[in-house]
């Protein structure tokens, strides 16, 4: 039987990523080009973070960092530190890894909260290797022996999308991924696309047709009413790009609040890369408009939309370039050999629209806890409507500590438990259970910890030594 | 600045039995140094459910978390090693095929294992999917050894359970929480008193004219519901219309031959018979419809098929399939039957304990009783609940057996739209629908759709655009690898204590 035949339009970094995941499951994929640099991830995507979790996914695994390291386009990440945004206004970080140790079967943060009831003040990232690293700017790789403290380490990275575009377009190519230039139209007929037709006149005939351009070329040509507006949900419509020079980059991203918008400032060896939100109000000349929102149906016919086409949310904690890489995974999962797919179609719908109102969810959750009253844009920010889950899960953690965690989540536990402690959310009761343990017997635990995570950054090297050393 | 928060004080389990043991074990272990006291009111007048009961591969997370021994847990309680469960005749006359717990396959030719097998399948080129599971193959031939070696070694391919006497387990049970502090109380309970400003269950009565009280109440009393329902009114949500089974005959047999590793389901006339083999004996029984069956045959149907004349007078179980509408109210979580019933064909019954053990301890009440643990509590036993239940009404809807009013009766039955729509994905594409919460991952469903003849009428892309021959000949080499790893494995008698071992 002859191969599924697949076009993609989009040279970017998520047209390219798309490609080499298909092209692995004997797809014959072509990538089309429209000209545009666009990365498939809206204004925003000239660096991306990429996650622990990103990292650790087959896709994450397609395009080795090693050559990214070595063309001098990644940094390493330690986490990323957030300024501005919480109730007492205090800085914090959330650490790749994890942030100190159960005492028994009593989890972490339970420990912490209860320490907290008995008046104590504890920062959970005090106990979190990365985050005290990345305060002294040091860096070191995970370990593999759990007896290490590095073994808490979980590796990430900073890079640029240009960079990691030319990673996965290497690696298509070598699994004869084709390319072609430039896009002028589609062919349609009815509600299927049949080709897209190039400036030279030429044909590119395939199954189904996958779109990662920026702009969603071939998803919206109707600008039909599929599209939902997360305007409200989210303050800040407006956005800028711009690239700084730096002189060593830190191991971790910059993420600073300010009274009507925020920055966030992602290292790269050759600089930072600094993305500006901002409302109407105060937006820069230059800027452009972002509006959040998703497509409810990403797959109509035989056309597939992947990235900013379908979904556009805030580029915070690398949720853009997760969910485009779980759409290729679980197009990658369901594309049917043959046949009509409309089954298929319907159940990759309602993944996707799940998987983004669960990574709109984690975004939301730091603006509805932010701190910043007597802001305009902010208040409305803490005042808007909610997902029912995440209002569960905000009332659940703020009661007592625990998560919720729903089908399709962005984060882990422990990622959630870092975002609302760092924002200032203190659960009302601590784990009953982990009253077993006496507040001196927790006290001395975190000591314990703590110091010996001091111990262990003085040993490590800067993060300078180690992007030279690897470079 | 300090705030003290006010924890409960003590918890009173009401009823023994698996639940009421486990429960209370689980929380002699849990709260240990936390001051809050166990109780637990049982009567020995009251019999309990307890027959040979087979367990799912969580029940080894629970006895480990306790700090049990396993050569100890096994000789205590006549367990021996379970490594599936084979269903008899389900989707037709003569079929058989074994759940284990276990992955099938591996990839083949750079697609999903399903994909391949189901394209051979199509082609009328394999059966079900038995021979590329290590598991499934040990357990036919009697043979059981402990998952080992590398993660993505054959050896470690796959996961175990045990079979044991739920009794003896109970018994095992309430030695270790007995040794922990929990106190145990003989009694039957003849009243309940509730307080009038929060309607919570403040104390219960017992026939020797005691009265004990406690902060939380764990309702373990069984099907009846004695403070969930009889007292606090839960309500009971009916599933009986998906799930026409109500009744169950218990009886006991001597194990015939050597004792096999795996636990057999085989669909009768109107039901389905268990057989559980322990170390001293094998469990059986008969769940059957009394609206499609009378007891008398039913009877007559579990004896005909049993290995060896009974040993014991059998007895009968009523119940109906279904779940209590809330399972913690107030001050009172219901554990156990008490929280609801579904029938034991995947043996789900002490795991749902054991999650309602689990989700307690995770959200264990404070003394302001905030409500919204109950609330998190109910919507999470909700959907563990929901999720076996369509997975065990999947074994009867996936029939082709047209041979008595029963089978047409479940054949045809309208379906929860959540089992429907599922059924229709693995149909069209061999997809199975994933979740986060709730048992039974996508081995289990693959094992029953395709033991019950339900075959994907596609595959995904990489899989089509294959080779059918490389594909077959990989197949093949890959069960030809499986059959000869588990003709390596000792035989499972040797894996249980040695005085068992000793008497062979």
């Amino acid at each position: 039987m002859s191969a599924l035949r697949i076009a993609i339009l989009g040279d970017g970094l998520i047209g390219r990523m798309a490609s080499a995941a298909l092209a692995r499951r004997g797809v014959a994929v072509t990538v089309v080009g429209t000209g545009a640099r666009d990365h498939g991830l809206g204004p925003v995507g000239e660096a991306v973070t990429l996650s622990p979790d990103w990292l650790a996914s087959d896709i994450g695994g397609i395009v080795p960092l090693d050559w990214l390291a070595r063309h001098g386009r990644l940094s390493w990440s330690l986490g990323n530190a957030f300024t501005g945004w919480g109730r007492n206004a205090a800085p914090w970080f959330m650490p790749c890894g994890e942030a100190g140790a159960p005492l028994g079967t009593t989890p972490f943060h339970q420990l912490v909260a209860r320490a907290r009831h008995a008046g104590h003040s504890v920062r959970i990232a005090d106990h979190a290797l990365a985050a005290i690293a990345a305060q002294v700017e040091r860096f070191a790789f995970p370990s593999d022996d759990r007896r290490s403290p590095r073994s808490t380490l979980a590796l990430a990275a900073h890079v640029d999308a240009n960079a990691l575009a030319a990673g996965f377009a290497r690696a298509g190519e070598a699994m004869g991924v084709r390319h072609a230039t430039r896009f002028a139209a589609a062919s349609v007929e009815g509600v299927r696309i049949v080709a897209l037709t190039l400036d030279d006149g030429s044909r590119i005939a395939a199954d189904f047709f996958v779109d990662c351009s920026d702009d969603g070329h071939l998803v919206d040509p109707s600008g039909d009413g599929d599209w939902t507006d997360w305007r409200d949900r989210f303050p800040f419509d407006r956005v800028r790009v711009v690239r700084e020079s730096d002189t060593a980059p830190p191991p971790y991203a910059l993420v600073a609040a300010h009274e009507d918008g925020w920055r966030a400032s992602v290292p790269l060896p050759d600089g930072r890369i600094v993305t500006e939100f901002s409302s109407a109000a105060t937006a820069a000349a230059d800027a452009t408009d972002f509006a959040p929102g998703m497509r409810a149906q990403p797959w109509r016919g035989n056309c597939i939309g992947i990235g900013s086409s379908v979904c556009r949310i805030d580029p915070l904690f690398g949720a853009p370039l997760m969910l485009a890489s779980r759409a290729v995974e679980r197009l990658t999962g369901l594309l049917p050999g043959s046949g009509d797919a409309s089954i298929e179609r319907a159940e990759y719908n309602r993944l996707s629209v799940q998987a983004a109102e669960r990574a709109a969810d984690t975004v939301q959750a730091l603006y509805v806890s932010n701190g910043r009253a007597g802001d305009e844009s902010w208040d409305r920010a803490r005042a808007a409507g909610r997902s029912p889950l995440l209002d569960a899960k905000l009332a659940l953690y703020a009661s007592r500590g625990v998560v919720r965690l729903d089908d399709g989540e962005l984060f882990e536990a422990e990622d959630w438990v870092s975002l609302l402690d760092g924002q200032g959310i203190h659960p009302r009761r601590h784990d009953p259970l982990a009253s077993a343990h006496s507040v001196e017997a927790i006290d001395a635990h975190l000591a314990r910890i703590r110091a010996r995570l001091i111990d262990e950054v003085r040993a490590m090297p800067t993060h300078a030594a180690v992007l030279n050393a690897r470079n | 600045m300090s705030m003290m928060q006010e924890n409960i004080k003590s918890v009173l389990i009401v009823g023994g039995g698996t639940a009421g043991w486990m429960t209370a074990a689980a929380l002699s272990h849990k709260l240990a140094d936390t001051g809050i006291a166990v109780q637990l009111v049982e009567s020995e007048a009251i019999g309990t459910v307890g027959v040979g009961e087979a367990t799912v591969p969580h029940i080894r997370h629970f006895n480990q978390s306790m700090g049990f021994d396993e050569a100890d847990f096994l000789a205590r309680t006549n367990a021996t090693f379970k490594l599936g469960i084979e269903f008899c005749n389900w989707g037709r006359i003569g079929d058989r095929y074994i759940h284990p717990f276990g992955e099938f396959g591996r990839s083949v030719a750079g697609a999903p294992f399903i994909d391949q097998w189901a394209r051979l399948r199509r082609a009328g080129r394999v059966g079900n999917l038995d021979a590329w599971s290590l598991p499934v193959v040990a357990a036919r031939e009697g043979r059981f050894a402990h998952p080992t070696g590398a993660t993505d070694a054959l050896t470690a391919s796959y996961g175990y359970a045990y079979q044991f006497d739920a009794g003896l387990y109970a018994r095992f049970l309430r030695d270790y929480a007995e040794a922990r502090g929990v106190v145990r109380s003989e009694g039957k309970v003849v009243a309940v008193a509730r307080d009038d400003a929060t309607g919570h269950v403040a104390s219960i009565t017992l026939d020797d004219g005691r009265t004990l009280s406690a902060d939380l109440f764990v309702d373990c009393s069984g099907f009846r519901g004695l403070l969930i329902e009889d007292t606090l009114g839960a309500g009971y949500e009916d599933w009986s219309h998906w799930l026409p089974c109500d009744r169950a005959w218990a009886v006991p047999c001597p194990n015939v031959g050597p004792i096999g590793p795996y636990t057999r389901a085989t669909a009768q006339s109107a039901g389905w018979t268990w057989r559980i083999p322990l170390q001293h004996r094998a469990g059986n029984g008969h769940v059957f419809s009394s609206s499609f069956i009378d007891d008398q045959t039913a009877l007559d149907q579990l004896i005909a098929g049993l290995d060896a004349p009974p040993l014991a007078e059998p007895r009968q179980l009523r119940f109906v399939p279904g779940k209590r509408k809330a399972q913690w109210l107030g001050n009172t979580v219901a554990i156990g039957l008490s929280a609801g019933f579904l029938e034991p064909l995947e043996s789900t019954s002490i795991h749902l304990i054991q999650i309602g053990i689990e989700t307690l301890l995770d959200l264990f009440p404070t003394a302001d009783w905030d409500e919204i643990d109950a609330r998190e509590y109910n919507a999470r036993m909700d959907v563990e609940y929901d999720r076996v239940r369509d997975f065990i009404i999947l074994h009867y809807t996936a029939t082709q057996r047209d041979d008595t009013p029963f089978w047409n009766h479940v054949r045809t039955m309208t379906l929860p739209d959540s089992l429907a729509e599922k059924m229709a994905l693995f149909r069209a594409r061999g997809h199975i629908v994933g979740y986060r919460h709730g048992m039974f991952l996508e081995p289990s469903w693959q094992a029953v759709y395709a033991g019950q003849n339900i075959v994907p009428e596609r595959g995904g892309a990489a899989a089509e655009a294959s080779d059918l021959r490389v594909v077959e000949a990989e197949m093949q080499a890959l069960a030809g690898e499986i059959a000869r790893t588990a003709a390596t494995l000792p035989p499972h008698a040797h894996a249980l204590p040695d005085r068992l071992a000793a008497a062979e």
